[in-house]
């Protein structure tokens, strides 16, 4: 890895940091249930156009940054952020997310696997850990709001989102 | 690496995802520490948060006067039942939720407490010392014991009422199979209950050991017939909600063990008792989890269980305590399990409602929805009407003092499960600057 790439990956490090940071302090009270995934969506806007071989490594880097403000299990925010690259990377491959609508459409279908992926292994720790799941109820609607807002960022601003200052050596196909 | 070593990989991740294996768990925290500590950078965004403003001092005195009036009338009011006995003053700081039957206590160390001494509730017999902690390691320290209640299964405890005498002990059958009965079971039952039912403690120190007789006369229910299909059997309907419906009690012993002066203090908001941590984030990333991630882990004195607060206010308790930073389950949480108090108008001490459970919370949180059984002894105190409360936290859970204020609550009528709708002050939204319990000593075992 030559240092222009390095430096990339550190950038990228930095803006997810940043999309984190800022979804963790507005998407508070009833923004809550509708704020946008900011760093889901930087990160899918990016595997949109990143090579194969590199997927994994932008999945383990945005479970690493988001463990900085989530108090999901390390384990369990890594399968899931990178079962959301691969996610991505399988549907890249069987359809074209450089389209807006269907770029929007994966967008939402990706971040509400990815939440419930997270819900579901905290639910099925707790009952391990209780023998119960007392007080879980599936929160489909909120994830749902969240996906589809997720997806309209993505439809808007995911091509802008990938040319973000420092990314370039990261991106290898267009929009 | 290839996509298929990659899905490998994943499929390893999924599977510890969802079933944790300890050492694993323990490798990835590790592992996982030094990204935690990125949430430092955006502490600058906390000078945009907008945080409730609340009036510390009033609550903070209103509070001390609850304790107080929950600790004096855990005191025996009959003066029969003081005269030639001495009372140690004990406050529940352990309650476990899989042997209800155990409670651990603490008492002023001075104090001299012996296995088999009777604890007390007010005029209500509660249980006796099943074992008293002498060093400052081990599951138990130096002041405090295990208390066995009467509900356990092999309690045993010699009671008359009238002319009959019985000995009661354990929990009696339950009418209907699979319920929970609350019933204190009657054995050695010689003959059939006269007209007076009510049961008070008789004992002999022959059969009950040395200590026993100093519960003489200290009420345990009335006796109540049983239908178990077509046999009618007997139990006794207690005064007290075993289950959650007390924390300061009394041991009772002879005058000459029993430490001169006041009853055991405890101040919830003594300053040193508590350490200022930092949360990275007023807000969580999850919609439907209600969590903190705190900037300081065991190395700050930190540890898993310990109360985390703004002021008077419950934030919630650290579930996760790492070397350099830790997570703090909120109250609004789904799952969250919490002993609470309740102050209600028009009554000097507070009611105690037992532990409640989340269901998480409104989209606006501000209002917290929680599970509640509510026993028939607080039904009965609660009369006809419901009541509108403010609820606290209770003791009887390690590293959380009694007294952290929750919010304001309407406790419906009649006896069963209920869902209480919390109404806070702060609609979850405590800022980042907050402050961590390390008042008592953590981390002993489940009673």
């Amino acid at each position: 890895m030559n240092g222009e790439r390095r430096l990339a990956w550190v950038a990228f490090g930095a803006w997810l940091l940043v999309c984190f940071a800022l979804q963790g302090q507005f998407a508070r009270g009833g923004t809550a249930m509708w704020f946008p995934e900011l760093g889901l969506v930087l990160l899918f806007s990016l595997l949109a156009r990143m090579e194969e071989r590199d997927a994994w490594i932008a999945g383990v880097l945005a479970a690493l940054v988001r463990s900085a403000f989530s108090s999901e299990p390390p384990l369990v925010q890594l399968s899931g952020l990178l079962g959301f690259a691969l996610l991505v990377m399988a549907l890249r491959s069987s359809l074209e997310i450089s389209a807006p609508l269907l770029r929007g459409v994966v967008a939402v279908l990706c971040i509400f696997a990815c939440d419930l992926w997270i819900f579901l292994a905290c639910c099925a720790r707790t009952y391990w850990a209780h023998g119960s799941l007392a007080g879980f109820e599936p929160p489909v609607l909120p994830l749902a709001l969240i996906a589809l807002s997720s997806g309209v960022l993505a439809l808007v601003a995911g091509p802008l989102l990938a040319q973000l200052p420092g990314l370039s050596p990261l991106r290898s196909r267009r929009w | 690496m290839g996509r298929s070593t990659i899905v490998v990989i994943w499929l390893a991740l999924a599977a510890l995802a969802f079933r944790p294996i300890g050492l694993v768990e323990r490798l990835a925290d590790l592992c996982f520490e030094p990204a935690r500590q990125l949430g430092r950078i955006a502490l600058p965004l906390s000078w945009f948060s907008s945080v409730h403003a609340s009036s510390d001092g009033e609550s903070r005195a209103r509070v001390r006067e609850l304790l107080i009036a929950e600790q004096q009338e855990a005191q025996p009011a009959d003066a029969s039942l003081v005269a030639r006995r001495g009372l140690v003053h004990a406050q529940v700081i352990d309650r476990s939720q899989e042997r209800a039957d155990l409670v651990v206590v603490r008492f002023p160390p001075e104090a001299s407490v012996l296995p088999g001494m009777p604890v007390v509730c007010g005029d209500v017999y509660v249980g006796s010392v099943l074992e008293v902690g002498r060093a400052a390691s081990g599951a138990l320290a130096r002041g405090e014991a295990r208390v066995e209640l009467v509900t356990a299964s092999h309690a045993r405890v010699g009671a008359r009422a009238g002319e009959l005498e019985l000995v009661v002990g354990g929990l009696a059958r339950a009418e209907h199979s699979g319920g929970h009965s609350r019933l204190l079971a009657v054995r050695a039952l010689q003959s059939t209950p006269g007209a007076e039912r009510e049961l008070r403690v008789h004992e002999d120190a022959a059969a009950g050991g040395e200590w026993s007789t100093l519960a003489e006369g200290y009420r345990l229910g009335t006796l109540v017939p049983l239908e178990l299909g077509t046999r009618r059997a007997w139990a006794v309907e207690p005064v007290l909600d075993y289950s959650g419906g007390f924390s300061q009690v009394f041991v009772l012993c002879p005058p000459e063990r029993a430490p001169a002066g006041e009853l055991l203090a405890q101040d919830p908001f003594d300053a040193a008792a508590w350490i200022p941590v930092r949360a990275t984030l007023d807000g969580m990333l999850s919609p439907w989890s209600e969590t903190r991630q705190l900037l300081g882990g065991s190395r700050t004195g930190l540890r898993e269980g310990a109360a985390v607060a703004r002021g008077p206010e419950f934030v919630g308790r650290i579930s996760h305590a790492g070397l350099f930073s830790s997570e703090v389950e909120c109250l609004g949480n789904p799952g969250f399990r919490l002993l609470v108090l309740a102050s209600v108008e028009d009554r000097y001490g507070p009611l105690h409602l037992g532990r409640v459970l989340s269901l998480g919370c409104d989209v606006s949180r501000s209002l917290v929805y929680l599970a509640w059984e509510e026993s028939a002894e607080l039904a009965r105190e609660l009369g006809q009407h419901a009541r509108s409360a403010q609820l606290y936290t209770s003791s009887g859970e390690r590293g959380i003092p009694p007294g952290l204020y929750l919010g304001s609550a309407e406790l419906p009528v009649g006896e069963g499960a209920h869902t209480l709708v919390l109404r806070r002050p702060a609609a979850g939204r405590f800022g980042t600057a907050l402050e961590a319990w390390t008042g008592e000593r953590l981390g002993g075992e489940e009673p």
